[in-house]
């Protein structure tokens, strides 16, 4: 496989493209019709899993640098069972792949081309995916790059842009639904997150870990951040029970926007913006599946089966949905079940693999030390077990010289550390859960603290943004510490 | 009624494929890719031609929506009332 580099940035806009593009269309009509204006907070639960995937990640990023999740599944139980898990994930990644291009092909239909077949704007869309299948991940990065911070700005300005239209009444009373249907939209909203296993296919594509788990913080974070706002600003534009009946309400929304009496139809700029970032979203997508097969298959070259395999995509796109009524049930209903059972079934497999491997390893450091060495420095390296064997010792030293940058002779720098960053971020992610839940206990009575803690999510979510950003930058310009005990802020 | 112009489009896109990666086995040695790439159009080709005699083909995401999908819509909705 030809080796591909990105960078912390890129990394991270991958990750937010993943996790909001697609949701941004489909999701927020359903946690509003799940659980009415309080629907915003069922994003922080969205956001605690996303972080969760990320430390996953993360971890087994660091145990094996060069990897990717395929091949990292094919190493912990062996060619048979590690097949077995990669196609699960590979189906997995397959029906997102499925919901999302036909979930772009009815948006696409509805709101432009309602008069063009079906079949030709599939076929429109895969042309333009077999070029980004026949490259690699860099050049779906750069062109993320250059149009998701236009999104991503469009998304900030649009409260700006909508002042004339919103009441802050239609948002209240706060924290009046019952709590169960929060957590159910919040589940729906999971499995939406859970999406970011398919950066499981690019993990080898950075190689510093910190700044890995900082991108991955960063992408998570923004992401319900963004989800938040739109959720918050459909309720107040439209009222929950409009926004719940809605099919597109974010678009709906764009198509609000009326700046004066010569600027109306101010929802094609977006749709302009919005377009290519959701063709990124499913490039990077088609592309995970061919490093997937392409792992499976042990096929030195993915980019060859790029255009059968996307033929073979675009036929089960149109045969799999009869509509759009099959795909919403299909997008909010069949695959997070699919996803609730599969996907931490499939994660404690991997976990208990991974230990067994570790501890196994371990022990055989120990004997291959006892055997070979002296006694006094057994300890010492069974104690690490990376530092085990010969192959052990290279593939560490090998990590240690691509983990991090190496120590620098800088004079330390100002300011917080990329440490107390990422322990305020989960002070602040703690913060924000806390008011929900106190929320949910005052709420019905006690309606001025429901409106504080509202206030207070709503700000921890914001400062959040901010300090998972500082977060990302410091762990781009400091050492990293040589010790993986950083794990633990992910 | 199938869209001609799809299925003309589709069925150059896959006979082009299908040639380059024959053209491709026959000047260098058996690589895997090729022949994964070749299964794969085979694959396609099978379900192009039931696609177009009619044959009800059942895709991988049927029954997460007629079984699965429905039943949980339905309790969820009763459970919101």
């Amino acid at each position: 496989m030809q080796k591909t580099v990105i960078s912390e940035r890129q990394f991270a806009f991958l990750v937010i493209s993943l996790l909001s593009t697609a949701s941004l269309i489909n999701l927020p009509h359903v946690l509003i019709e799940l659980s009415g204006a309080d629907a915003a907070f069922s994003v922080i639960f969205m956001l605690l899993y996303g972080l969760l995937m990320a430390a996953y990640m993360v971890m087994l990023s660091r145990r094996y640098p060069r990897k990717n999740l395929f091949e990292i599944h094919e190493i912990i139980f062996g060619r048979i069972f590690g097949t077995f898990i990669n196609v699960l994930l590979l189906l997995r990644i397959g029906f997102v792949v499925l919901r999302d291009i036909r979930l772009f092909n009815f948006f696409t239909k509805v709101v432009l081309l309602p008069r063009t077949p079906t079949e030709i704007l599939l076929l429109l869309f895969f042309i333009v995916l077999f070029y980004y299948g026949s490259t690699t991940l860099e050049v779906s990065a750069r062109v993320n790059e250059l149009f998701y911070p236009l999104l991503l700005l469009s998304q900030l300005i649009l409260p700006l842009l909508l002042i004339n239209q919103y009441s802050f009444y239609s948002a209240d009373p706060y924290f009046v639904q019952p709590p169960q249907n929060v957590g159910m939209a919040g589940i729906i909203g999971c499995t939406w997150f859970g999406d970011i296993f398919v950066m499981g296919a690019f993990l080898q594509m950075l190689s510093s870990k910190v700044q890995m788990k900082s991108a991955f913080r960063f992408g998570v974070i923004v992401s319900s951040f963004i989800m938040a706002l739109s959720l918050v600003l459909m309720v107040m534009v439209f009222g929950a029970n409009m926004t719940a009946h809605q099919v597109y309400p974010n678009y709906s929304l764009a198509m609000q926007l009326l700046l004066t009496d010569f600027l109306d139809r101010l929802e094609f700029p977006f749709l302009a913006v919005y377009f290519p970032v959701f063709f990124i979203n499913t490039a990077i997508m088609f592309i995970a599946m061919l490093i997937g097969i392409g792992t499976i298959t042990r096929s030195r070259d993915y980019t060859r089966f790029n255009r059968p395999f996307g033929l073979l995509v675009l036929l089960a796109s149109l045969l799999g949905f009869r509509g759009a009524i099959d795909l919403n049930i299909f997008a909010n209903y069949g695959l997070p079940f699919f996803v609730i059972l599969i996907e931490p079934l499939a994660i404690l497999t991997v976990l208990t693999g991974f230990l067994i491997k570790q501890h196994r390893e371990k022990r055989m450091a120990s004997e291959y030390i006892t055997d070979s060495e002296p006694p006094g420095s057994v300890q010492a390296t069974a104690a690490n077990p990376e530092g085990a064997g010969p192959e052990r010792e290279s593939h560490a030293q090998h990590e240690k010289q691509t983990d991090d940058p190496p120590p620098s002779t800088k004079p330390p720098m100002k300011g917080w550390s990329h440490r107390t960053w990422t322990r305020f971020t989960n002070v602040l992610i703690g913060l924000a859960l806390a008011f929900v839940a106190i929320g949910f206990v005052l709420g019905m009575d006690y309606q001025d603290a429901a409106t504080f803690c509202t206030i207070g999510f709503h700000l921890c979510l914001l400062i959040a943004v901010y300090s998972s950003a500082r977060e990302a930058r410091r762990a781009k310009l400091e050492p990293a510490p040589s010790t993986p005990s950083d794990s633990g802020g992910a | 009624m199938k869209n001609s112009l799809f299925v003309i489009l589709f069925l150059c896109i896959l006979f082009i494929s299908i040639a380059s990666d024959i053209r491709f086995l026959n000047r260098q040695k058996r690589e895997t890719s090729v022949v994964v790439s070749l299964s794969i159009s085979a694959l396609t080709l099978l379900l192009f031609g039931l696609w177009m005699a009619g044959v009800k083909v059942g895709m991988p995401t049927r029954p997460f929506i007629d079984p699965i999908g429905l039943t949980l819509y339905e309790w969820i909705k009763e459970m919101l009332a």
